[in-house]
């Protein structure tokens, strides 16, 4: 399906470039959101990244997934928006051996749809760029090992690693916020 | 051990994928697709390309021709082949004079699309503000 939205863009229809932006606007913008940790600033990049790839389209060579090749474009430009603006995000996790994931999981499930959102979203805003944009590409849009290798530049080694540590994280970091939720009901 | 490890990852991926976002703009789309219809389209971005490397192309031959032409009216332009450089000297001069006449639509042809391009640019930079 891509690839023939893909044709009919490079024969000069601008309009089917929306097919593109409407399938992968969420995912890059969550992406972008890993690593800016902004909303605004993410729809800045989003919209940057779309824009690029619209225009090295022909250089697109279909050799990876369209998505691939577009995440990757966000992934840099993301970086380079941080570079920039040097916003660091360096939160401290605190006690990382003692997460009790039945809690995690009990706490979760006895939140509404909307609230789960909000809590894992904001677990994944505390984390390193580079940690939860690789537990978005692995778990949300569920990339290969391969693929997020394309996309970050990182070894498989170096992307278990930062899975393994970012899963951990991640779970931390929830443990907290919803003890914390727990504790204002109270 | 691993079936520990396996229910921590099912419960990362079940916790993830509601992790979703959706930017907060109502006109997200509009807004980019405007940006895009104000870009040129790759396809011309590749013909404009093109005209850039045969322009370079030319204008390399020129300098090579240019110099080649130098280096052959001063070695023969003393003593014995003085007259052959005085004809050498006058094809020169046409060929520069007819070769400049060439030359400035060539440059005017590429100033249009570089001026387009700066023109779209720039256009491109205000929507963004």
């Amino acid at each position: 399906m891509d690839s023939e939205y893909l044709a009919k863009v490079l024969e000069g229809d601008a309009n089917a470039y929306r097919y593109f932006i409407e399938k992968y606007r969420d995912m890059a913008y969550s992406l972008a959101m890993s690593i800016v940790k902004n909303g605004p600033v993410a729809e800045e990049v989003t919209q940057d990244a779309f824009l690029k790839a619209y225009k090295s389209l022909d250089k697109f060579e279909q050799r990876s997934k369209f998505s691939t090749w577009l995440y990757k474009i966000v992934t840099n430009e993301g970086l380079k928006r941080i570079r920039k603006k040097s916003l660091k995000y360096v939160e401290d996790i605190g006690e990382l051996n003692n997460i009790q994931y039945s809690e995690i999981n009990n706490s979760v499930s006895e939140l509404n749809l909307q609230e789960q959102r909000y809590y894992i979203n904001k677990g994944l805003e505390k984390l390193l760029p580079n940690d939860s944009l690789i537990l978005r590409l692995y778990y949300l849009d569920e990339k290969s090992l391969k693929e997020i290798g394309e996309i970050t530049d990182f070894s498989n080694t170096n992307i278990k690693t930062i899975l393994h540590r970012a899963r951990k994280r991640f779970y931390a970091v929830l443990t907290r916020e919803l003890r914390h939720e727990t504790n204002s009901l109270l | 051990m691993k079936k520990a490890n396996d229910d921590i990852d099912r419960l990362a991926k079940d916790l993830i994928s509601k992790g979703l976002l959706k930017p907060e703009s109502f006109d997200f789309d509009d807004r980019l697709m405007a940006k895009i219809t104000l870009a040129p389209s790759p396809e011309r971005l590749k013909s404009n390309g093109n005209h850039t490397k045969k322009a370079w192309f030319l204008l390399t031959i020129a300098v090579v021709f240019l110099l080649i032409s130098v280096l052959i009216i001063a070695t023969f332009s003393k003593g014995y082949f003085s007259e052959v450089s005085n004809v050498f000297q006058l094809i020169f001069s046409y060929v520069l004079y007819s070769g400049m006449a060439l030359f400035v639509p060539l440059v005017l042809y590429h100033l249009d699309a570089l001026i387009q391009l700066m023109y779209w640019k720039k256009s491109n930079k205000m929507s963004t503000i």
